[in-house]
């Protein structure tokens, strides 16, 4: 069994907002199809990092490479031509434009490529279908998470990295998110997916990245993890032994 | 007093002109281009200029001087917002104060400081209307107006484009993440709102006269339009404009203009002391 090559391979990656880096030393890797839970505190640097990957948040140092070309030095939009898709943080849905509209500026190709990938969506999201002339701001919380992910797969993407999907939504509507990205994840998409707590990813996630102060003090198989495994990680109690022995835990292995 | 209300409908679909690319440059940047006025004046004097080099009627004008006008406006974002957009909003509204008042002395220089005219956009004269009897030039510059106006809505809300920079418009960092192009999208929403405050400044001309140091009161209107409309709605910059123009219009014949002017600045302080946060408080995130 030959391992892929791995779709986005991170290495030594700093980033921050100019008063210094705030995640450092990152590196990790993602094969074609993978989907990665990356986890950690408050404040550990997950959504810096998802920014940085899509460029929004300058690389103060290393490298980034998808799909096996470097992208470091690459723009927001020339990253995403590229095939990779982010729903941000607090959804940032486009409060006054309706959901087609939303889901259709989302796209850069010609009017028929556009209008496929809006049907593709749709079929993803039936609930977006059914409210496409409603504007943003009238959506539930779980729709606006919808349209956040539904947008991140208008450019056709082979990487999504989602930033906290379950961000002040109720336990039913996070079940549905979730499923919708198990879909997602199922017509063979990549993915990233940040959130501060094992119990919504587990269910489509394979490995977790966990980030402490914006380093990586876990890279592990998620079924190695446990919510308390978790919380000594991510808040540094026992977290050093801790992340010497995961560390050792088997990498990807793709059937 | 329909006649009043014509003339004031006329100016009040300038001032929409004026109004709405004002605001589109608000919701695009969130900027406030102080030189709005300014572009406006330079457009009517644009007119000014070519009228007796074409002899055609004005309205053939309107594109040519649009079209010119995008062009300054692409230039102005080009010096007095690009390079500032990263630091604080202040840094924007002086860069635009200073933009407008080169635009007003430019103007000043080359022709003076009397109030000048451009020929009408279609011959003068009048029309009856249902027993009313209209001016001409009153009716062509609704028209116009209405048509841009109209423009404006089919090119947000019907085209690729329009929704480009409507995204930009609500989140522009997020917009980038889409792919969009959003530093184009911001040039060309100066460029229109350049091509609108210019053709505002045309229709101005036509039926008003229009002297260099008008760009100061033509921004305050749009400013006041888009105050009373609420920040950063469209539809909402258009009634307030044309509730102002009506409103001094009407004043103005009864009790002359410059109980006009100040009983609607005397307004602006009302709003003001009710709105505080019209300037710096950004658009409910309801618009679209
Ligand atoms: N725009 C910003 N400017 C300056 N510092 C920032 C900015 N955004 C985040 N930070 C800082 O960077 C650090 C990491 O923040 P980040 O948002 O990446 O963490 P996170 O793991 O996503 O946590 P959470 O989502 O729970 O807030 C924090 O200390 C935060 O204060
Ligand atoms: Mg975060």
């Amino acid at each position: 069994m030959r391992a892929l090559p791995p779709l986005l391979e991170v290495t030594g990656l700093a980033a921050g907002y100019g008063g210094g880096p705030v995640i450092a030393g990152v590196g990790f890797a993602v094969p074609p199809g993978g989907v990665v839970a990356l986890l950690g505190a408050n404040g550990a640097g997950r959504s810096t990092l998802l920014r940085a990957l899509v460029g929004l948040t300058p690389v103060a140092a290393g490298e980034i490479c998808f799909a096996g070309a470097p992208i470091t030095r690459l723009g927001v939009a020339a990253r995403v031509r590229r095939g990779i898709g982010y729903a941000p943080e607090g959804r940032r849905v486009f409060p006054g434009m309706n959901v087609r509209d939303t889901l259709l500026a989302a796209s850069r190709a010609p009017r028929a490529g556009r209008r496929a990938a809006l049907d593709r969506v749709f079929d993803l999201f039936p609930q977006l279908a059914a409210s496409a002339g409603r504007r943003a701001w009238q959506l539930s919380g779980g729709q606006q998470q919808m349209l956040a992910l539904g947008r991140a797969l208008m450019g056709e993407p082979r990487l999504v990295l989602l930033d906290s999907p379950s961000l002040g939504l109720a336990p039913p509507v996070v079940a549905d998110v979730f499923g919708a990205i198990a879909a997602i994840v199922a017509d063979g998409v990549a993915a990233v997916i940040a959130e501060d707590r094992l119990a919504p990813v587990d269910r489509v996630a394979d490995r977790a990245l966990v980030l402490r102060a914006g380093r990586v003090v876990a890279d592990t198989a998620l079924a190695a993890l446990s919510e308390d495994r978790l919380a000594d990680l991510a808040l540094g109690a026992a977290g050093a032994s801790a992340a010497a022995s995961t560390r050792l835990a088997s990498p990807f292995e793709p059937g | 007093m329909a006649q009043l209300l014509v003339n004031g409908l006329a100016l009040g679909a300038a001032y929409a002109l004026v109004a709405l690319g004002f605001v589109l440059i608000v919701n695009a940047t969130g900027a406030v281009n102080f030189a709005q006025g300014d572009l406006v004046v330079a457009g009517g004097f644009l007119a000014v200029a070519a009228a007796p080099l074409v002899p055609v009627p004005a309205l053939v004008l309107v594109p040519a001087v649009a079209a010119l006008m995008a062009v300054i406006g692409l230039v102005l974002s080009l010096v007095a917002y690009l390079p500032l957009s990263r630091r604080p909003p202040v840094a924007v509204f002086i860069s635009t104060i200073a933009a407008g008042l080169i635009l007003e002395n430019g103007v000043l220089v080359l022709f003076g400081p009397a109030p000048r005219s451009a020929p009408p956009l279609i011959g003068g004269g009048v029309v009856e209307l249902g027993g009313l009897v209209v001016a001409r030039q009153s009716l062509a510059i609704i028209g116009v107006a209405v048509a841009l106006i109209a423009g404006q809505q089919l090119l947000f809300h019907r085209t690729q484009l329009g929704r480009w920079l409507r995204a930009t418009a609500q989140d522009a960092e997020i917009a980038r993440a889409c792919g969009i192009p959003v530093v184009s999208m911001v040039l060309l929403t100066f460029a229109l709102a350049a091509a609108y405050a210019g053709t505002a400044g045309l229709l101005l001309a036509n039926q008003f006269f229009i002297t260099p140091s008008d760009g100061g009161d033509l921004m305050l209107r749009a400013y006041i339009a888009v105050t009373i409309g609420g920040w950063g709605s469209v539809g909402g910059a258009v009634a307030g404009a044309v509730l102002i123009a009506v409103f001094e219009t009407v004043v103005a014949a009864r009790l002359g203009h410059p109980v006009a002017t100040g009983l609607l600045y005397g307004v602006v302080l009302v709003i003001l002391a009710v709105r505080p946060r019209g300037l710096f408080g950004e658009a409910a995130g309801r618009r679209a």
